[in-house]
């Protein structure tokens, strides 16, 4: 029999991930069937927070289209959740530049409807220009820099970002224009805990490791990251930011990059997120030309999951072989990001790694 | 210029606001200091006059006004005055040669009196050392100043602590609040904590560790936890770690606990309360346990309210969760009754560990359930089995499959809930056995093919079911396969499923997202489908292959379609249960006009 209260309670008890994931899209289908669309559209809003926190994001953009006509479809549900909806749409955007599927013109036209919302339900456009600085930050830059001045012209409302993930936005920012100082400055709240939530400071701390990463200063690098890395592991976030954690420890602690790369593999090949896989995949390079040079190796024994392309039966593995095998995984998933968000992200990156072992 | 000489001034209002705002996490601390400052003085007592006898700590309360604390401990010098009450982070507890704070005492850091600032505008301690015979009166204030005279008339030999109530904090200078406080922190105090406020005076602490230089009993222990947590527990573990001296108990809950819940527990730092989480010194994976610990060696934080992350904290928690999985051992051995009941209360939580833990993996593995074609089974029953470990990641899909399975004798296991995929997963970590997911090869093997002649007969029928299912990305095939009251069988790989899903998504969206959409799509192999297989063996499919006409074939091939997505769980297309209701329409009219 159908039972609303029995279907939370149920998702309740599970743990987050991709279990409770398939739960919820079992729920949906229940709901749905019983033309009970109030708990269906609450249950899809369960399901992008689920996607978004705890998995790869991708079902939530294939959930979100449908979330967001039932609010135009049922205006009570416009009534009473626009909030919500609006709220998950600057999800969706943030996050769009991670998929390649989604160009950057489709970008642009979801941050006009964005824009459009915010304006007829009467919110500042702080939002919107945070999410326009965010979009472009690595495409272009100076054009992020515009967006970012009149971000800070804009009052703070009920849908702006809590003030914690908005400083993280803010020193990224700074730190891709290299300006290291200003964004220690910015970062002092956070780091004394005046600020902080769910994913704040730990995300915080990879922005500074990517900077020093970038910089060449492994060591500092790793400071950073093992504080970001503890606290994900600890609070069971998902991140895509795994590989750029595989990438410097790399460096500096390789039996600790290959735990690490061990212990995510399996998600990694599951993964439907492109930059979460590009991200690995360039990390996953690193850590075998550093064992291979740290440790004079060849070849290296591991136990990897069986659908792995190159799984081998006796555990062993040649370097040179994962290497390019990830590099060619690296390349053709990176470049796609690339073109798609009109940046050098990714090719830079492999240039640079390419640069390094020839 | 020569260069001269100068001291940083410290703002003591604001130390006392950033203690309170930021190291303390409430006020309450105050009477927790207190407490500490009075034992530390009767151990340094203990420790420098044999045979002293009956220390005591008196607490008088007037009501809403003022309170005072006593204890008979070793008392202050003129001298230690001046050195311990007016410089802040002077601890009297530090080793004068060595500066390092002695392990008997539990205060270390010297700013702890500090704290009756938040609930006292002035403090007031009258003492008179043991090695002295001088009684003197401190009085200090929050603005750093502070007053020194001798009392005349004498005082008692230890020290006393008198707070005013300061305006608004009348609710720290209750007597409900102030027993409810020395009860919290001080329960297990070795010594007399005596209460009056003026009606009566009780002491405060009658209880005693059970374990304390002595063997206890279970159902002592047992008792001791119901006085301490006023509830009912499983059974009891003692605990204990050479590393930072721990002991204690740990109790096993008797109901479901969440993976994610935070128990509270009574973590005592020699004998006084230090905190109710467990965070700092119990494994993560003890969520099935509250606890009593008591450590002597660990060191705390600068607010004291949970212990310093060392490597010494790491030994003992270390130490903590061998005794509890070392029980747990035992009683796999010695006791499956309660093994059962634990088990049956705690498996789910037990499996959330075991992913992350080999050594929970594999002393648990053989004892977890799980839903089999033939059963419940238990881990060890299938390590058993002599064939692979095929699993289903999907309550649905085994509900779906089970029923072929099944009528085939065939096993296959529901790991739908939690945890359980991935503890099958790791099988083969440990043991000899094949676990693998159910593949679409799998499947296939499990029906049979249909003889020349039956393919013949059934050719007609097939190909304009196929016809029919392609407008679904579907494809018809006709196999056989028990049980025969099955018609058909639905089957969809995961690509197929998510592509599904997005075609969903497709007819209930606007127009802005369907380039997204259609680029996810895109990137789905082609390859992947899902298949309608039809069950040569049933009466209604051999009696559909006779049919000739067209329509009617079409007519009962949707209707078979949609009623197996239906019963699968699947999600729907927007027009499917419209078809659904067409095609049975249609099927009530033909009947009427036939009649």
């Amino acid at each position: 029999m159908y039972d609303p209260d029995k279907i939370w309670e149920d998702l309740d008890e599970i743990s987050h991930g991709k279990i409770r994931l398939d739960a919820i899209h079992s729920a949906i289908i229940q709901a749905d069937k019983e033309g009970d669309y109030e708990t269906g559209f609450i249950l899809r809003d369960e399901l992008i927070r689920e996607s978004v926190f705890y998995n790869d994001y991708m079902d939530a953009y294939i959930i979100f289209p449908e979330y967001y006509a039932m609010c135009e479809k049922y205006p009570d549900l416009n009534e009473e959740f626009s909030w919500n909806v609006i709220w998950k749409f600057k999800w969706i955007i943030d996050n769009a530049v991670c998929f390649y599927q989604i160009s950057m013109k489709e970008t642009e036209q979801y941050l006009e409807t964005f824009k459009q919302l915010s304006e007829t339900q009467g919110y500042s456009l702080r939002t919107y220009y945070c999410l326009m600085f965010r979009v472009y930050k690595y495409s272009n830059l100076e054009k992020a820099n515009e967006y970012y001045q009149k971000f800070l012209a804009e009052p703070r409302d009920e849908l702006s970002d809590c003030k914690a993930c908005e400083l993280c936005s803010e020193i990224h920012l700074q730190l891709l224009n290299g300006r290291e100082a200003e964004a220690f400055e910015l970062f002092k709240p956070l780091a004394d805990g005046r600020y902080s939530c769910t994913e704040q400071p730990s995300f915080t701390y990879a922005r500074f490791g990517e900077f020093y990463f970038n910089k060449g200063e492994y060591k500092k690098a790793e400071n950073y990251y093992k504080k970001f890395y503890k606290a994900v592991t600890k609070d069971g976030l998902y991140s895509d930011e795994i590989g750029n954690v595989v990438s410097c420890y790399a460096f500096t602690n390789p039996d600790k990059a290959l735990k690490i790369f061990l212990k995510y593999f399996s998600r990694v090949l599951e993964s439907r997120e492109p930059s979460e896989i590009a991200n690995f995949a360039i990390g996953a390079c690193h850590l075998w030309k550093q064992v291979a040079l740290k440790m004079g190796k060849n070849t290296i024994i591991m136990s990897l999951p069986r659908q792995f392309e190159l799984y081998q039966e006796n555990g062993t593995y040649d370097l040179d072989e994962l290497y390019e095998h990830f590099l060619k995984q690296a390349e053709k998933v990176g470049y796609q990001l690339d073109e798609s968000n009109e940046s050098e992200e990714y090719t830079g990156k492999i240039r640079k790694m390419k640069g390094m072992y020839q | 210029m020569e260069s001269e000489l100068f001291r940083f001034k410290v703002n003591l209002g604001g130390m006392i606001e950033i203690l309170s705002d930021h190291l303390y996490s409430s006020p309450d601390v105050y009477i927790r200091e207190l407490l500490q400052n009075g034992t530390d003085a009767i151990v340094a007592r203990q420790k420098s006059e044999e045979g002293f006898e009956n220390p005591e700590i008196r607490v008088k309360l007037v009501p809403n006004q003022s309170l005072s604390f006593h204890d008979n401990g070793t008392g202050l010098t003129k001298d230690e005055v001046h050195r311990f009450l007016a410089i802040i982070g002077e601890s009297s507890k530090k080793d004068l040669m060595t500066g390092r704070v002695m392990d008997e005492y539990i205060g270390r850091f010297g700013i702890g009196l500090l704290s009756c600032f938040m609930v006292s505008d002035e403090i007031v301690i009258e003492t008179r050392s043991v090695r002295e015979n001088t009684s003197l009166r401190w009085t200090g204030k929050p603005d750093g100043t502070y007053t020194l005279t001798e009392i005349p008339e004498g005082c008692e030999e230890g020290t006393t602590i008198i707070l005013n109530c300061k305006d608004g904090k009348e609710q720290y200078f209750s007597s409900e609040k102030v027993k409810q406080l020395i009860t919290y922190y001080g329960i297990l105090l070795p010594f007399p904590v005596v209460f009056d406020d003026g009606s009566r005076s009780t002491r405060m602490n009658r209880i005693y560790l059970p374990w304390d230089e002595r063997q206890s009993t279970k159902e002592e222990l047992m008792f001791f936890g119901k006085t301490m947590f006023g509830q009912d527990f499983l059974d009891c573990i003692p605990l204990k770690s050479e590393s930072g001296n721990v002991s204690g108990v740990a109790y096993i809950l008797p109901y479901q606990v969440n993976g994610a819940a935070k128990n509270y527990h009574r973590i005592f730092l020699k004998n006084m309360l230090l905190t109710e989480k467990g965070d700092s010194i119990l494994p993560e994976w003890a969520v099935f346990v509250k606890c009593i610990i008591n450590a002597t060696n660990l060191r705390p934080t600068a607010s004291r309210e949970d212990f310093y992350e060392d490597e010494l904290l790491e030994e003992a928690r270390e130490g903590i969760g061998t005794c509890i999985s070392d029980y747990i051992a035992n009683l796999a051995r010695t006791d499956l009754e309660m093994m059962d009941r634990f088990l049956g209360i705690h498996q789910r939580v037990l499996k959330s560990m075991a992913i992350e833990n080999d050594e929970l993996y594999q002393l648990f593995f053989k004892y977890f359930d799980f839903v089999t074609t033939r059963g419940k089974m238990t881990g060890q029953e299938l390590l058993l089995q002599r064939e692979p470990l095929v699993y289903t990641s999907q309550v649905d899909e085994f509900k779906q499959m089970s029923q072929i399975f099944f009528a085939q004798g065939r096993l296959l296991i529901n790991a739908g809930y939690v945890y359980d995929k991935e503890i099958l997963c790791r099988t083969p970590e440990f043991y000899n056995a094949e676990v693998m997911e159910l593949q679409e090869e799998e499947v296939v093997d499990i029906m049979s093919d249909v003889t020349i002649s039956e393919n013949e007969t059934s050719h007609f029928f097939l190909s304009v079911a196929d016809r029919v299912l392609a407008k679904y990305d579907c494809r018809a095939e006709m196999k056989k396969f028990s049980p025969v009251t099955l018609p058909a069988f639905y089957y969809i790989d995961k690509q197929a499923l998510f592509l599904r899903r997005i075609q969903s998504a497709k007819e209930a969206s606007s127009p802005l997202f369907a380039g997204m959409l259609s680029a996810f799509a895109r990137d789905i192999k082609k390859e992947t489908s899902a298949y309608l297989y039809f069950n040569y063996h049933n009466p209604v499919i051999k009696k559909l292959c006779l049919l000739e006409a067209v329509e009617d074939i079409e007519r009962f091939v949707e209707i078979l379609y949609i009623q197996t997505i239906l019963i699968g769980g699947y999600p729907m297309h927007n027009n499917e249960m419209g078809i659904l209701n067409g095609r049975i329409m249609e099927l009530i009219e033909r009947n009427l006009l036939d009649e």
